[in-house]
């Protein structure tokens, strides 16, 4: 089979459950999310001209996640340091704790959730599972943003042209006028 | 800032992504909070927002013209190329190739048309999942292997990922496969080799 021509480049990468993943790929003229599980990839695609905007609202996982660690991670470093005394079962145990929970704070601190983001368009509310940090959140937006405005130029050409400048001579009048 | 809910229907004004109700006083880009829901949005909205969106309007029917099989006073204003019923502007469904067609006629073939556009199974995960991961408990290969070969065959000529169209997975699958296989003839010659003796 001939090699079909690439024309996808990855905007931002993937996040998802245990065995799917959702990533997001950019064209020419449009957007495409990608669902991969185990066997199957699932595609929507959202075209430039089409998307009214985005909106971002924040999720509190990221806070959660770190606020829970940091609390596991006190309390097993403190029984690892003062609990057990030098070598006992609660040294072990303290030190586990505190190892695990400092992996999860880690976690929270890079990669836990931090917002919800979504592109609408006229017909789909679509939420954009992978875009999870304020940060990548940014960058799509930066990427995309001049690329949809190019897009939709003839739009906002429509938009601008839709009240024609008066006539001279003619005024808008803003005063109120009792009956 | 708090969004107001809009007081009548507004095609221009975005939805929450959360409650779906529609708000008044978005400006171009900002931060508010919906008044509804409460969500705190940081938006960026674009000019087609205020595109307005494209409606059919079908032509009533005069005595004697045709009519829409689906709708009695409405004119008809094109034939099913599927089924050739006659439908008007409102259910004539535009199809590939210039065709046109009537709803049912859409529906009774989506599931056709959706799992070509929007969905296509990864022959070449599968067939590098098969020659891969039963290495872990590696007597399962003397099945999986000869499976991922089969697999490579079987879904060379399917369509592939659209973000991933190259041949590097099956490629991989086919080498991992071959020396399994040839791993397990080599096995079962020495096996009986050594019994003959």
């Amino acid at each position: 089979m001939a090699r079909a021509p690439k024309i996808y480049r990855k905007l931002i990468g993937r996040r998802g459950g245990i065995g799917s993943l959702v990533t997001l790929w950019i064209a020419a003229d449009h957007v495409l999310l990608v669902e991969a599980n185990l066997f199957t990839e699932r595609y929507q695609r959202m075209w430039f001209q089409d998307i009214h905007g985005f909106f971002e609202r924040p999720s509190r996982e990221a806070e959660l996640v770190i606020w829970i660690s940091l609390g596991f991670f006190v309390a097993g470093l403190g029984l690892a340091v003062f609990g057990g005394g030098g070598a006992g079962v609660l040294d072990a145990v303290g030190w586990v704790v505190a190892i695990t929970s400092g992996v999860t704070l880690i976690y929270g601190v890079f990669f836990a959730r931090q917002c919800h983001f979504h592109a609408v368009s006229a017909v789909q509310c679509s939420e954009w599972a992978n875009v999870a940090r304020r940060r990548q959140a940014r960058k799509v937006i930066a990427r995309l943003e001049p690329l949809i405005r190019a897009a939709q130029a003839d739009a906002a050409t429509a938009l601008h042209t839709e009240m024609p400048p008066l006539p001279p001579g003619f005024a808008v009048s803003t005063e109120v006028t009792e009956a | 800032m708090a969004l107001p809910v809009a007081a009548r229907f507004d095609s221009a004004a975005p939805s929450c992504p959360k409650c779906k109700v529609r708000l008044d006083g978005i400006e171009e880009a900002g931060e508010g909070v919906c008044g509804a829901c409460a969500a705190i949005l940081t938006y960026v909205l674009f000019p087609a927002r205020h595109r307005p969106k494209p409606v059919a309007r079908a032509a009533r029917s005069i005595k004697g013209n045709a009519t829409c099989y689906f709708h009695a006073q409405n004119q008809a204003a094109a034939v099913c190329d599927d089924c050739g019923r006659y439908v008007c502007a409102v259910c004539e469904v535009p199809g590939d190739e210039g065709r046109r067609l009537c709803p049912p006629c859409v529906s009774a073939g989506r599931k056709k048309v959706v799992q070509k556009a929007d969905e296509i199974v990864t022959y070449d995960t599968i067939a590098r999942g098969l020659a891969t991961y039963p290495l872990l408990l590696w007597p399962f290969t003397a099945l999986t292997a000869p499976a991922a070969l089969v697999m490579v065959c079987y879904g060379w000529k399917k369509p592939r990922s659209l973000v991933r169209p190259g041949s590097g997975s099956f490629i991989v699958a086919t080498i991992f496969a071959t020396v399994q296989i040839a791993g397990w003839i080599g096995f079962g010659l020495t096996v009986w080799l050594g019994g003959r003796k």
